[in-house]
């Protein structure tokens, strides 16, 4: 957990700074990211939380990053959700499971997961 | 282009470190190495307890549980079994050297006139059928209570599997053991190093990961969540299973030569089994 | 400081660079998919078809060693689909399963290269 510590002030730090603001959500935005949510928790589809700490999970596993403040770690939506997709092409030796790759999730399920993990 | 850079130079320095072989000894020297340097405050020995070696809240619930040990009756289960006689009159006690007690420690092992591994499970099922009787299904009941028993008598004995040099076939059995440990499988694309090499001591949800050296000493184990006691094949198809590979069947070639490699990597500790799990 | 010296490290440097980059691009993870994603899979003509693609597919798999048991449940929900007689549906799931057969063998084949990387 510790390891993870420096980076995570600094991100604090930095959003702090930076002043974020909730944007209002439509109904629409509401809705996939609650679908989202479903997905990134539920055990046969992302199971996010057997390895990263996400708020709102319970029994979180520590072996990848808490996923916290992800607005300021991907400034890039679609660079998270190229990790999301196949994590391996970025960090050959990863243990994050390809999900796009391997079909593990559906392309429109990636975008619902990327939807709820901006949100963190 | 820097991160991959660097990437490369990772790799290509992984590479340049590592003969397609280092030897069973060199790769056991190397395993024990990495355990001690990422864990430099647990004492060696407590790597045979798996998860509760990291974990002191579920180490307690554990303890608590050994002092009923839930594998027990299996053992005795297990010793009737052991001394009911065959049809021919002859017993397991015949099949095997120092009538079968106290020599866990010696299995799996390479048979050269099959060219296969013999783990200890088969070797029960061949006594059985070299004295005209049918063998036991592998996954549960009378032979893993057999299997318990015989564990259970090498309790307190040093883990002692020979991959000999000079045996080109049983180095073989070892690397094809060692390259299964070391390959993703399944569609979550974990190897079975994935996690109890790169991850070891992190947590999966609540659960500490356990490291590869002590990995077999307690096994046939209970595990609370089945409610039974079982063997090590059946925990590796617990695990493919879990990464959502399709398992090989209890004492396939693929689980026999992964046992040979993995009891290896436990040379040198005590056998601890059977033992419980949650 | 010998220029020649310098510039001797700066194309040693950017020969490195030139070979890495190469390396990186043959690493399998960042080859192109075998097939395009499954959601938009041009359908197989008949469900017969499409099933003898995937039993043969995940077959070149399972010889390998690395079947995924995904693949597996995929083809049995096909054949019920096709039992129920939903062809299209059996179809759909038996495509799915080819290519999760074949993405299982191209995994096969990656690891048969990558493996020793990883070992201690």
């Amino acid at each position: 957990m510790t390891k993870y510590m420096v980076p995570i002030l600094l991100l604090v730090i930095t959003s702090a700074e930076l002043g974020w603001a909730e944007p209002a959500l439509s109904s629409d935005a509401a809705d996939k990211i609650e679908r989202g949510k479903e997905l990134t928790f539920a055990r046969g589809k992302g199971n996010c939380l057997a390895c990263h700490v996400v708020a709102g999970g319970e029994m979180a596993g520590n072996v990848a990053p808490p996923l916290i403040m992800m607005k300021v770690r991907y400034p890039d939506r679609m660079k998270l959700r190229a990790q999301i997709w196949d994590a391996s092409a970025l960090i050959s030796t990863t243990t994050m499971p390809p999900f796009g790759r391997h079909r593990i999730l559906t392309e429109e399920e990636i975008d619902l997961v990327v939807d709820f993990v901006l949100t963190l | 282009m820097i991160r991959v850079f660097v990437i490369i130079l990772m790799a290509t320095g992984l590479l340049a470190t590592q003969p397609a072989s280092a030897g069973p000894e060199k790769d056991l020297q190397a395993m024990q190495d990495f355990y001690q340097k990422r864990f430099p405050n647990v004492a060696p020995e407590e790597f045979a307890n798996g998860l509760y070696a990291f974990d002191e809240g579920a180490r307690a619930q554990w303890l608590e549980l050994e002092d009923f040990p839930p594998y027990e009756i299996a053992v005795e289960e297990g010793e009737a079994y052991f001394n009911t006689p065959f049809a021919n009159g002859n017993s397991y006690a015949d099949c095997f050297e120092n009538n079968g007690l106290s020599i866990k420690q010696n299995y799996p092992y390479f048979d050269n006139d099959t060219s296969k591994v013999v783990t200890l499970e088969l070797a029960i099922n061949q006594c059985r059928e070299e004295n005209g009787e049918q063998p036991l299904p592998y996954l549960r009941g009378e032979l893993t209570a057999i299997s318990a028993y015989m564990a259970y008598t090498s309790r307190g004995n040093t883990i002692n599997v020979q991959v000999p040099n000079d045996n080109p076939k049983a180095l073989a059995a070892y690397d094809a053991g060692k390259q299964f440990y070391y390959s993703r499988r399944g569609q979550l694309n974990f190897s079975c190093s994935s996690c109890h090499v790169q991850v070891v001591g992190l947590s999966l949800r609540a659960d500490p990961i356990s490291t590869t050296v002590g990995q077999v000493t307690h096994f046939p184990a209970y595990r609370t969540v089945w409610g039974e006691i079982v063997t090590l094949h059946r925990r590796f198809v617990e695990c493919n299973s879990q990464v959502r590979a399709r398992p090989f069947e209890s004492q396939s070639d693929e689980y026999r030569n992964l046992e040979y490699f993995l009891t290896y990597m436990s040379n040198g500790f005590e056998l601890n089994g059977p033992s419980s799990r949650r | 400081m010998n220029w020649t010296y310098l510039i001797l490290l700066m194309l040693l440097v950017g020969g490195c660079g030139q070979s890495a980059e190469r390396e990186y691009e043959l690493t399998p993870s960042n080859s192109a998919p075998l097939s395009v994603i499954t959601d938009e899979l041009t359908p197989s003509a008949s469900y017969e078809e499409a099933h003898a693609a995937a039993v043969m597919a995940i077959g070149v798999a399972a010889n390998k060693g690395h079947a995924w048991s995904t693949s597996d449940s995929l083809l049995k929900q096909a054949q019920a689909a096709a039992v129920d007689g939903n062809e299209d549906r059996a179809i759909q799931l038996a495509d799915q399963a080819r290519v999760q057969g074949e993405l299982a063998a191209q995994q096969a084949d990656t690891e048969e290269n990558v493996w020793q990387e990883k070992v201690l």
